[in-house]
């Protein structure tokens, strides 16, 4: 505390569980107590009269963001007066902590125009999180390991390596297959869940051909479609380039779509695959001719362990998880997504994903 | 998931004629290791499986394989570890190793990257078919 206030305001401040953080109209600390030194992981020496270090940042806008100082420089002369809003703080233990900040200004009458910075204490909630989803991947890969030598098993037996089967022992293990496939996919969902809520998907943006990972998704999805007489169709509307993004997540996004529309399509349907490259944006549209979203469902079609009651009805091996990883992600790329549906008639999901300029590939 | 059940049959490649090729299989988990054994020595290839890291070094060291299949989990010394230690060795440098885990994280992809590997293949997300495909590619 380096302002002359009161010995009792200083105690006051310095019993609070919450970093308390005064900043004046040149953004430098003037006043911090010590939950707030902990919080950001300083010393107030080293923190007191200076700027906020450059570690410490505030997303802008989504995908950009600023130091805090920067931040705070521009909104000190602008509306509103409070802002709440999240800081991300790189610890020295290479930790980044994502925290919830409070910022006031021109609430001192006799200080000018200076900030008041409220951080309430993030480390308890966040390790506790942090437990949690290391709780989730480490039980998901234990599972995983039985999971995939059952499946490796019955795909020996299935392929008869163990002697011929009976007919009838060939469908039952068909069904067990079945059900292995279901567990599999389960588990890997709950690995996507536990990764998105861990805050960081852990995207790697590089320059894909998104369109050849939507040719060979379509053809691993044509075996199950043939099986129910459903046909696939790939409309490519425009010449397309690379665009800058995760292949994983892509492929995981394009895969649990069309794997929708194949699996809610009547028999006989067409799944059409739509891409469009405009000059600010890639278009895809993924259109089933199937049972369709009821109007009550509509609002809760990306909520996790979510799923539409015709769906439960017609096809019980979903895991409700899909669709919410499938906005989880996109909403990750900056990109957006929504869907147009009738009931027993087919829904189309369209994903716009945006290309910047530096998404651009010269060819 | 990647999923290409094509019912491959296994073709008696004719291995034999020539010097037949050494597959080393680390990996711990029995059922795994038995599967890899019985499906590539069908395939003509010599199989030999080291359920630990250490024991997999040894073999590596003594009989320098054309292809080592490794798990990232086992016991006493890791896939990491030992991806670590067989780049070190000058024969070894260069040999053929392909990831068989059930980890399949960004960050454990990124670990194993740089030691550079042919390929990275979750267990559960593909079929055994598709994998001794992916072998006999990597051997031509």
């Amino acid at each position: 505390m380096v302002m002359e206030m009161d010995l009792d305001y200083i105690r006051i401040l310095e019993s609070i569980k919450e970093g308390i953080i005064i900043v004046n109209n040149e953004c430098r600390v003037i006043v911090i107590n010590k939950a707030a030194v902990k919080l950001l992981d300083t010393t107030s020496a080293a923190i007191l009269n200076k700027h906020f270090d450059k570690n410490i940042l505030i997303e802008e806008q989504k995908g950009f963001y600023i130091s805090l100082s920067s931040y705070l420089k521009k909104i000190l002369v602008q509306k509103p007066k409070k802002i709440e809003t999240v800081i991300y703080i790189a610890h020295k233990k290479n930790i980044t902590y994502r925290a919830p900040v409070t910022i006031t200004r021109d609430i001192f009458n006799k200080m000018g125009n200076v900030a008041l910075l409220i951080i309430p204490d993030f480390t308890k909630e966040q390790e506790i999180e942090h437990i949690k989803n290391e709780f989730l991947a480490l039980i998901s890969h234990q599972l995983r390991s039985p999971l995939g030598s059952m499946r490796w098993g019955l795909e020996m037996l299935m392929a008869e390596d163990g002697g011929k089967l009976p007919a009838e022992a060939s469908k039952m293990l068909q069904q067990v297959y079945d059900s292995n496939q279901w567990m599999i996919t389960l588990v890997n969902d709950i690995l996507n869940v536990s990764r998105i809520e861990k805050g960081k998907i852990d995207d790697i943006p590089e320059q894909i051909d998104y369109v050849s990972i939507i040719r060979r998704v379509l053809k691993e999805e044509e075996l199950i479609a043939k099986k129910n007489f459903i046909s696939t169709t790939l409309d490519i509307r425009n010449p397309t380039t690379h665009i800058r993004l995760d292949p994983r997540s892509f492929r995981e996004v394009i895969q649990n779509l069309i794997t929708n529309a194949v699996k809610y399509s009547y028999p006989h349907g067409n799944v059409v695959i739509i891409v469009e490259q405009l000059d600010k944006l890639v278009k895809i549209s993924i259109k089933d001719h199937g049972m369709g979203i009821p109007d009550k469902d509509k609002p809760m079609i990306f909520s996790k362990f979510f799923r539409a009651r015709n769906a439960m009805h017609s096809q019980t091996d979903g895991t409700g998880l899909g669709l919410y990883v499938v906005k989880s992600y996109v909403a990750g790329w900056g990109a957006g997504i929504w869907f147009e549906t009738k009931e027993k008639e087919g829904t189309t999901f369209h994903l716009e994903i945006p290309i910047h300029k530096e998404n651009k590939v010269i060819s | 998931m990647e999923d290409n059940q094509t019912d491959t049959k296994e073709i008696l490649t004719p291995q034999t004629q020539k010097a037949k090729k050494f597959i080393l299989v680390a990996e711990d988990d029995r059922f795994y290791s038995n599967i890899y054994k019985t499906k590539l020595s069908k395939e003509g290839y010599e199989v030999e499986v080291a359920n630990n890291g250490d024991q997999a070094l040894k073999i590596a060291k003594e009989k320098t394989p054309d292809l080592i299949l490794l798990d990232l989990i086992m016991p006493n010394k890791d896939g990491f570890e030992l991806l670590k230690e067989l780049r070190e060795d000058n024969n070894l440098k260069k040999v053929k190793i392909i990831i068989l885990s059930n980890l399949g994280q960004e960050e454990d992809i990124k670990r194993v990257r740089v030691y550079g590997v042919v390929d990275y293949l979750v267990k559960t997300n593909i079929s055994i078919h598709t994998v001794i495909d992916k072998i006999k590619e990597h051997l031509v």
